[in-house]
């Protein structure tokens, strides 16, 4: 049952995923000295993966297919190397804070957006009546929600300490 | 028996019994001079372990001279286990801090109180007026008495006004607080230590009770040796008293214990080994709960725990079919990969079963020391007092109307800071004034050479109240002698909310005076006052803030209205408000009274009253499911193998009392490490060897033991660290504290560093110069063969 604008829905949802798992890992290189940052963010990188791939069969059905996560390459290694050292180098100043205020306010707006994307694809789910889809949609929105409301309990628990102090 | 006896038998001799009669008693005592010589007996309870067991001081020409059980107390029926027999001998060490130091050219001088306490309140003004509040921090114990510790929450949640205060009952019992708030909506232990006598099976989960509640364990050992003995199912990966005597021992790998438990879960409700009537009338969230567990099937647990899939059926199968069912949870589940989680599932056991606030039914989320329960209740580590919910506005505003405070002026924008977190901005230099109280990061916290390196800074000033000069004492700007145990009154709380008062038997030694009287003091010379102008803090003796306390109370799922010093004062211990919590199968979830509107299981997300309410919990348990995941740090090539720090019988913490009783001190006088026979013979590792213990943080180097310690997993006392060692504070060439070797990393929801997890690669050094210093009376006894 090929539906091509559904269909590429589900590759910009992809997309999305992809590169949400690739802001949750630098963002946690960046702030390697926030160990908490440092292990949630990699745990929510692996769930994000993981939603891509729950993907991959709907796709087929609906006549696409999604790219293949590309596995971490020498360079994005070596750039990660570099994010984690460059954190533990600034872990002593003050700055710190304010760039993980910001950070997480820009990790809170991607994990938004995937979050819309999820929402518009159950949406359609709901019409084509796809019962398999809109398992899959389901439970990756439910953790989306999680997603989202630890971001939102981290920022606030960052945001007085670097703005009142 | 001889006191050395009671060092080779620890929970001394036995005395049998069935449910249908009472424990029988028996007085232990411990005196260093003749009976004869005693001149009075003070009433007091053991603050070594989280039983409390009520005993008596006994005071001769000034001094304490010994202890006695006391027969007619509830929790003890007068046995005293080996650090409570021997661990008071501190009080009158010849190293007490009797005055005040401050540092000066570097170096710690004697100096007055007067002196001191200007340096601090200096200090404490500098950084209100640059900083603010959030530029102070503090980092209290949990070996105070709940009136020490609700003074200090007062001073400085309500005076100072910053949300930096956590105790170290964050390392130990964070978890159990947080499973308790999670399924049942507030902190405390809903069972009596009379189930134990009643329950036919006992579910033990990371407690290794024969070396941490030795009294406890004795009032078990007595039931599994009487008549109509109950079934004991004990998990653990090392082979500890408990599983010797266990009918199963399920030697899992350390952080695996959710995926277990959710097997566990699985299996009971496949079998229908669940009261389906009572899921339906007293919880929510049982769809979800099955829809998870689903997934966890035993095969699943079977590889990931490394213990054979029918030892789990038959576990589950004895727990599905018991009619009182006990169950408890201590480190092996607090400090270990997904704590909250697991721990939470401890407590479904009991809901899917319907056995909770029935005789001989309980969930046990247990404590480390008896003063900790008392850091929860008084809000001095990650809640409010009186279990009031930070997020609620109607709590906070009550909190401030009895403290007779602008509710503004209360932190409560976001939970508490853990202790984890106050080092973090002590790091970055956010934090800039760090008082810590009767507690020593520089050995118990995780990765060492960072936390002596944010000690060290100049920038951080560090206030160190204690009774010894420890390793963390050691790098302090002021030292403020404490006055301990035996040396003031106060109150506190055991794991089956028992309370005892613990008068003051001795005056303290030279100068040093309670925690309680130096807060007030702090609060006196800072100038800090009620929104009337009148002194912040309105009491001066134990009894009047405990008074002040109880006020706060009245009508909270915490309810200290039944308890009095009066009442307490020649009679012995009472828990307070009931027996049992929740006999009617009412629980503290409703969204005005709940002390926590919950978490997310798997990211600590915190839910808002909205979602809170949505569950429709309303006086229901809470069921909360969560998926088994792996540890932030597997094993590799670079380091095979798992990495658990625990404890010993005669060691309490970082021996800053234990190794000060000889008796004590000897029986585990050195650290070692633990590892398997198969792993050991594998490296060419043999008993007594001096091996070195690396992980990514650091490396130890210590005799090796072969124990009955599950195959990959590798094990270390944490209590040393170097007081007594010639540096002091810090390695003297070869490091030996566990703590170097840890993660930085902790829970989710209850934020307790994750102690048992890490990798590490252990080498040998050099050949045995005799067996490791290891006790061959515990867990750490040696493997047969080895």
């Amino acid at each position: 049952m090929e539906k091509p604008k559904l269909a590429r829905a589900l590759r910009q949802l992809d997309d999305a995923l992809v590169d949400l798992a690739d802001e949750y890992r630098k963002v946690g290189e960046r702030h390697a000295t926030e160990h908490d940052v440092f292990h949630l963010t990699h745990q929510l990188a692996a769930q994000c993966k993981l939603q891509a791939e729950s993907l991959q069969p709907h796709a087929e059905r609906y006549g696409t297919e999604l790219d293949d996560p590309d596995d971490e390459g020498f360079w994005d290694s070596l750039l990660a190397r570099l994010r984690r050292l460059n954190a533990t180098a600034v872990g002593r100043s003050s700055t710190p804070g304010l760039l993980l205020l910001g950070d997480l306010r820009r990790l809170h707006l991607a994990i938004e957006e995937t979050s819309m994307l999820w929402i518009v694809i159950g949406q359609a789910a709901k019409a084509v009546r796809d019962p398999e889809l809109l398992a899959t949609v389901e439970r990756s929105q439910e953790e989306m929600t999680k997603q989202l409301m630890w971001v939102t309990t981290r920022i606030k628990e960052v945001a007085p300490q670097v703005l009142a102090a | 028996m001889g006191h050395r006896g009671r060092i080779e038998q620890i929970w001394g001799e036995r005395a049998p019994f069935s449910p249908e009669a009472p424990w029988p008693e028996r007085v232990d005592e411990y005196l260093v001079v003749p009976d004869a010589e005693v001149e009075r007996w003070v009433q007091s309870a053991c603050v070594l372990c989280s039983n409390g067991c009520a005993l008596d001081i006994a005071v001769a020409d000034g001094r304490i001279v010994g202890v006695r059980g006391r027969g007619s107390d509830r929790v003890n029926h007068g046995r005293l286990g080996p650090k409570g027999l021997f661990g008071w001998q501190a009080n009158n060490s010849g190293d007490r801090l009797t005055q005040p130091l401050v540092r000066r050219d570097g170096q710690l001088q004697a100096a007055s109180w007067d002196d001191a306490m200007t340096a601090i309140v200096e200090r404490s003004r500098h950084v209100l007026t640059t900083t603010g509040p959030l530029g102070l921090g503090f980092y209290t114990t949990g070996q105070l008495f709940l009136e020490d510790y609700y003074t200090q929450a007062l001073v400085v949640r309500g005076g100072i006004g910053t949300p930096h205060l956590d105790g170290n009952t964050r390392l130990c019992t964070a978890t159990a607080a947080f499973a308790l708030k999670e399924s049942f909506g507030a902190d405390g232990q809903p069972g009596s230590i009379e189930d134990f006598d009643l329950c036919d099976t006992l579910f033990m989960v990371g407690h290794n009770a024969g070396e941490t509640h030795t009294v406890l364990w004795a009032r078990i050992l007595d039931r599994l040796h009487g008549p109509d003995r109950p079934k004991l199912i004990v998990v653990d990966p090392r082979q500890t008293v408990a599983a010797r005597e266990a009918d199963i021992h399920l030697p899992i790998r350390n952080g695996t214990n959710l995926a277990l438990l959710n097997a566990i879960e699985h299996e009971l409700i496949e079998h229908g080994w669940i009261d389906e009537q009572w899921i339906g009338e007293h919880t929510v969230g049982f769809d979800k709960l099955k829809e998870v567990l689903a997934e966890h099937p035993v095969e699943r647990a079977a590889e990931v725990c490394g213990v054979p899939a029918d030892d789990i059926r038959a576990a589950a199968q004895l727990i599905g079919q018991s009619k009182r069912l006990v169950s408890t949870c201590l480190q092996g589940v607090y400090q270990s990969n997904q704590a909250t989680a697991s721990a939470v599932q401890v407590n479904n056991i009991h809901l899917l079963r319907g056995m909770i606030g029935k005789p001989g039914c309980a969930p046990f989320q247990l404590n480390g020391q008896p003063t900790a329960q008392n850091t929860r209740e008084t809000g001095a580590n990650g809640d409010l007092p009186a279990a009031l919910n930070w997020q609620n506005p109607s709590h906070v505003a009550r909190l401030a109307e009895h403290w007779n405070l602008d509710p503004l002026q209360i932190p409560a924008w976001g939970p508490p800071t853990h202790v984890m977190q106050i080092f973090r901005y002590a790091e970055e230099g956010a934090i800039e004034f760090l008082w810590i109280t009767g507690t020593n990061p520089a050995v118990s916290l995780p990765e060492l050479h960072r936390i002596r390196s944010i000690l060290e800074q100049e920038r951080l000033f560090v206030v160190v109240s204690d009774a010894f000069l420890t390793e963390t004492a050691q790098l302090a700007d002021v030292v403020l002698p404490a006055a301990i145990w035996g040396e003031k009154t106060g109150t506190f709380t055991n794991h089956d909310r028992t309370v005892h008062l613990s008068e003051q038997a001795v005056d303290p030694p030279g100068d040093a005076r309670p925690d309680m009287d130096m807060f007030i003091d702090f609060a006196r010379r800072l100038d800090l006052r009620d929104t009337d102008g009148e002194p912040l803090v309105k009491w001066s003796t134990p009894e009047e803030c405990f008074e002040h306390f109880r006020a706060l109370t009245k009508g909270r799922p915490v309810d200290y209205t039944n308890i009095t010093y009066d009442g307490l004062r020649g009679g012995s211990g009472i828990q307070w408000k009931a027996p049992r919590l929740y006999t009617d199968g009412n629980f503290h979830t409703e969204s005005e009274e709940t002390q926590d509107y919950g978490h997310d299981l798997e990211t600590g997300a915190a839910f808002q009253k909205l979602h809170h309410a949505e569950l429709h919990a309303e006086g229901k348990a809470i069921l909360k499911a969560a998926h088994f995941r792996p540890g932030a740090e597997m094993p590799d090539d670079d380091y095979p193998l798992r990495l658990s720090t625990g404890r010993t019988v005669y060691h309490f913490h970082t021996r800053t009392k234990t190794a000060r009783a000889p008796e004590l001190q000897a029986a585990a006088p050195e650290p070692w490490v633990e590892l398997s026979q198969h792993d050991a013979e594998e490296l060419g590792i043999g008993e007594g060897d001096l091996v070195c213990v690396a992980s990514p943080r650091g490396e130890v180097r210590v005799p090796a033991r072969i124990s009955n310690v599950a195959e990959g997993v590798v094990f270390m006392p944490f209590h040393y660290g170097y007081w007594d060692e010639d540096a002091g504070h810090e390695p003297n060439g070869h490091a030996r504290a566990a703590n170097e070797l840890t993660i930085t990393a902790w829970d989710p929801v209850s934020k307790q560093p994750l102690f048992k997890s890490g990798k590490v690669r252990v080498e040998k050094l050099a050949e045995a110069r005799g067996a490791a210093p290891a006790p061959l009376t515990t867990a750490s006894a040696p493997a047969e063969g080895a």
